[in-house]
């Protein structure tokens, strides 16, 4: 490690917008909410007292009201940290039951931008991240559009699917005032879910592209005057987080665990199409590889534009490991390939301080100084070799960087090499383990 | 061919970082002790702007650590920047300094082997509130009783806060230059201000302690502060109505924080003084002059109305390097901001008009007086049209402009802050290089001289002037050495330990 330079730390960051895309999946959630009837898994035994004070932690439901919550006080440190830091929400929902393929769900909007609020809605006074009111238009903006989401939501699966109502998540959403809010659990399509995230991450991308005109006009001027006056970085830096909450695609136990709180049917069919999953994965010939296929061509397409603009993309995957459920791959590489930070809830409490640790410094200062979780080994292999004839030139992109990045993973910052050892780093434990 | 360039980037860069907008506010800040940010610290507004005034580093290590219950330890903060374990704990006190002076984290302590600073509970309570909301009495916005139309746009707001500063800026340059200038004398207050803090000056009082107010001229201290640009102007001018207002009653932090509130505010909302600040109305009355908050005249009872609105140098006050105020600097990213309003963005293209020829020709598209003003004091005008004033730097300008106490320095980054978008098409540097240089050598003509404390030694042998000399040097504090005359000067700090060589020397030499 080097010693320590403080006077090499930057002493101006740029201005910093940060683009949150939300899994708000009613079922995912409702699978969250549900406290694990069983402890997921042995924890790990390790050398260190303090990991298995973790790993001795209870594990704890989450509920989305919990967890917006904690977001919204990340997102307002976010907005405290630096004057001119912006938040963009887009927030993903289920899809419908019936079909799987992308294209025919067109007609409806599943991923919808969730704030900041379009601005002819946004009232005389445009709100300046420079003072206080921010953080009350965030959170009760952001309130409004997620009970908006919802109630559309609901809306939906009466008109689609009679009986769809079957899986109830009673929602509280902000500390101000706590309201229940039913959000029905649509069942049998987290791979749209799949589809609806990378929709949301094209949105986000086109959203990040719209900004750059503004800053292209003056794009000449302010970067020969920060050679001239020195007066710093002043270009907008973006990234881009996703907070997934759905279980990847070897979730067959899990979907059908969680349909114990749901109709009995519900269950059954997850474990239907857990099976398809499988046969996914395995093969992939399933019937419903056609939606998968295509959110996944559609996600590397957003990964090689977010690369090329050098944004990462940050990963923050939700559903704790164990219980058969699979890290999401796609996410995985995706965070991968743009230089951004993956990282899987360990299904423990916590989550607000890891928000604050590992997704709260900007990417000017990751790595310098700030330390930023060791990356798990990125399991490229299935859906390569599986869609590479599909999306040959793309994906023979992603082969070649294989033999380059696997093994300067290898060499993580803390010099391992896990499978899984994403669950080892704990700045919640932090508290206690640094 | 190889220039000497006095514009050297890197010297460029420490120059622009030495001079922060907030530094008089930084300055202040270190001075203060521990119970006084105990009492700022009650605000919510004070820890959110307290945290933004930190080096980006900090303000990450405080948000870590923000919902911990333990004190920042010592091995997690190694850990968290990736510094060694073993590594002293010297070089982590560098880092955490700013927070130490700001006295965000208390004094180190040591609990079974472990190092930490515990984070002030106070600052801890009052951001923690403010990020989640809850408890938060730091700006009350006022309910709108009265009819939408009386208040004002944030256009009319802003209008109001222009024009009142800029007269009183108007009144200080108007008094440096002979007639020219027809400017409104500010309220008593105001003055008196100006006064205290020694940006103007009655020449005909030599104590002063009676200054006549009317007859009061500027100092060369107010053309400096004349060409800074707006925030550090602002925040300088608060600090001064803080120390006058700290030497006449000592309540200076309930001040800063009103300070603080302004700049958590709204621009084109309502608030009410009553509510808002119970106990410092007065203040509020006095930052009115200076054009920080608009109050609607006078109700019909004759009683001054409740309600004040913030202008946007109220509300740009914690917009920290960049972005809200909009005579900031050299900030060209203010537009691309978020925050930035559109009218932040036209303004700050209205604050760039200059373009310098290297024939030293300068247009400056203009029509505002104040402008136009200091130019004329280091510029030598020639044609004035409506929009257009054409002038051009000569040495006779400049000089007179350095005799009033105007640096080099100051005009050049007077010049580039207002340089015009056409300028940024040519390639860097923005200022031709002759034109900086020129501008230097002419502030280095004016200081051909240089005033030096120093301690003489005169001496009769040749012998003894040598090795003193050589003594001297060895501790590096040789001024000037002339060995004809047998005459050494040397710094003042040495004196002491060379006349005890010389003495020891002559003992030396009478008992061989």
């Amino acid at each position: 490690m080097l010693p320590p330079d403080p006077s090499a730390y930057p002493s101006v960051t740029p201005p910093s917008l940060l683009l949150i895309i939300l899994d708000l999946h009613p079922l995912s959630w409702s699978l969250l909410a549900t406290p694990p009837a069983e402890p997921p898994g042995v924890p790990e035994i390790t050398p260190s007292g303090q990991a298995r004070l973790i790993g001795r932690a209870l594990p704890t439901a989450l509920a989305a009201s919990e967890f917006i919550t904690m977001l919204l006080v990340f997102l307002n440190a976010h907005l405290a940290s630096r004057w001119g830091n912006r938040v963009v929400v887009y927030g993903a929902t289920g899809g419908r039951s019936t079909g799987w393929s992308v294209r025919r769900m067109t007609h409806r909007r599943r991923r919808k931008l969730l704030y900041p609020p379009p601005a002819n809605e946004a009232g005389p006074s445009k709100p300046r991240p420079n003072t206080y009111l921010p953080f009350q238009l965030l959170d009760s903006r952001l309130e409004h559009s997620l009970r908006q989401m919802a109630a559309e939501e609901e809306e939906r699966a009466r008109e689609t699917d009679g009986n769809g109502l079957n899986g109830g998540l009673w929602v509280g959403f902000t500390h101000h005032s706590l309201i229940n809010l039913r959000m029905t659990a649509q069942h049998g399509d987290d791979r749209v879910v799949d589809a609806l995230l990378i929709s949301a991450l094209a949105k986000a991308l086109c959203y990040i592209n719209r900004q750059h005109p503004e800053s292209t006009a003056t794009h000449a001027l302010s970067s020969s005057d920060a050679k001239t006056s020195g007066t710093g970085p002043e270009q907008l830096e973006t990234r881009i987080l996703v907070i997934n909450a759905t279980p990847g695609s070897g979730a067959s136990q899990e979907a059908g665990t969680g349909g114990e709180n749901g109709a009995g049917a519900v269950g059954a069919e997850n474990s239907d199409k857990g099976a398809d999953d499988r046969t996914d994965t395995g093969k992939g010939k399933g019937k419903g590889d056609a939606g998968m296929r295509g959110g996944y061509v559609g996600l590397m397409n957003c990964v090689f534009a977010a690369q090329k603009a050098k944004l990462p993309i940050d990963v923050l995957t939700l559903p704790p490991p164990g219980g058969g459920t699979a890290p999401p791959i796609f996410l995985q590489q995706a965070a991968h390939l743009t230089e951004g930070i993956y990282w899987r809830w360990n299904g423990r409490g916590g989550l607000l301080q890891y928000l604050h640790a590992i997704y709260l410094p900007p990417p000017s200062l990751r790595k310098t100084p700030f330390a930023v979780p060791p990356q798990d080994a990125v399991d490229f292999r299935a859906r390569v070799s599986e869609h590479l004839l599909q999306a040959s030139t793309i994906l023979l992109d992603v082969q070649n960087e294989i033999p380059n990045q696997v093994p300067t993973h290898a060499q993580s910052p803390r010099g391992e090499h896990r499978a899984d050892s994403c669950a080892e780093y704990d700045p919640a434990a932090a508290g206690t383990a640094w | 061919m190889v220039q000497p360039s006095f514009s050297h980037p890197r010297k460029a860069k420490v120059d622009s970082e030495g001079t922060s907008p907030t530094a008089a506010l930084d300055a202040f800040l270190d001075t203060q002790h521990q119970s006084y940010f105990e009492e700022l610290y009650r605000s919510e507004a004070v820890c959110l702007c307290i945290l933004r005034l930190l080096p980006p580093v900090c303000r990450h290590i405080i948000l870590h650590i923000l919902w911990s219950h333990n004190p920042l330890r010592t091995i997690e903060l190694k850990a968290f920047l990736q510094i060694d374990q073993t590594e002293r704990n010297e070089s982590l006190n560098e880092i955490v300094r700013p927070m130490l002076d700001r006295k965000i984290l208390g004094g180190a302590h040591y609990q079974k082997n472990k190092t930490g600073w515990p984070l002030n509970d106070a600052f801890k309570r009052g951001l923690r509130n403010a990020l989640t909301g809850l408890h938060v009495q730091l700006v009350r916005r006022t309910v709108r009783t009265h009819p939408s139309d009386l208040s004002p746009s944030v256009d009319d707001l802003i209008h109001h806060g222009e024009t009142t500063w800029e007269s009183i800026l108007k009144y200080m340059v108007s008094s440096g230059l002979a007639g020219g200038l027809a400017a409104v004398r500010p309220r008593q207050q105001v003055l008196q201000l100006l006064h205290a803090s020694g940006l103007m000056a009655d020449p005909s009082d030599m104590s002063g302690r009676n200054p006549n107010y009317d007859r009061l001229t500027i100092t060369s201290k107010g053309f400096q502060f004349l060409l800074e640009d707006r925030q550090t102007q602002l925040w300088q001018i608060l600090m001064f109505y803080l120390n006058l207002r700290e030497a006449n009653e000592g309540r200076s932090a309930e001040i800063l924080s009103l300070f603080f509130s302004l700049g958590c505010m709204q621009l084109g909302q309502g608030y009410s003084a009553s509510q808002s600040f119970p106990r410092t109305q007065s203040t509020l009355e006095d930052l009115e002059q200076y054009g920080f908050i608009h109050r609607r005249p006078r109700n019909a009872d004759g009683r001054k109305s409740d309600h004040f609105f913030p202008t946007h140098l109220a509300t740009g006050l914690c917009s920290g390097d960049e972005g809200g105020g909009i005579g900031t600097a050299g900030t060209t990213g203010a537009g691309g901001s978020a925050g930035s309003t559109v009218l932040a963005k036209e303004a700050g293209e209205e604050k760039r008009f200059l373009i310098l020829e290297t024939n030293y020709k300068i247009y400056a598209y203009t029509s505002n007086e104040l402008e136009i003003a200091i130019l004329n004091l280091f510029v030598d005008i020639r044609i004035r049209y409506p929009n257009l004033v054409v002038g051009k730097l000569d040495r006779q300008n400049v000089k007179a402009a350095m005799e009033k106490g105007i640096s080099a320095h100051q005009i050049i980054s007077y010049l580039s802050s207002h340089a015009h978008s056409q300028m940024y098409n040519s390639p860097p540097p923005l200022l031709h290089p002759t034109i900086v240089d020129q501008l230097h050598l002419w502030d280095k003509e004016r200081n051909r001289l240089k005033a030096e404390e120093t301690v003489m030694f005169e001496f009769f042998s040749k012998e003894l002037f040598d090795d003193t000399e050589a003594e001297a040097r060895r501790y590096d504090g040789v001024q000037v050495a002339l060995p004809e005359q047998k005459l050494l000067f040397v710094t003042p700090s040495i004196k002491d330990g060379i006349r005890d060589f010389v003495v020891g020397q002559q003992r030396q030499l009478r008992g061989a």
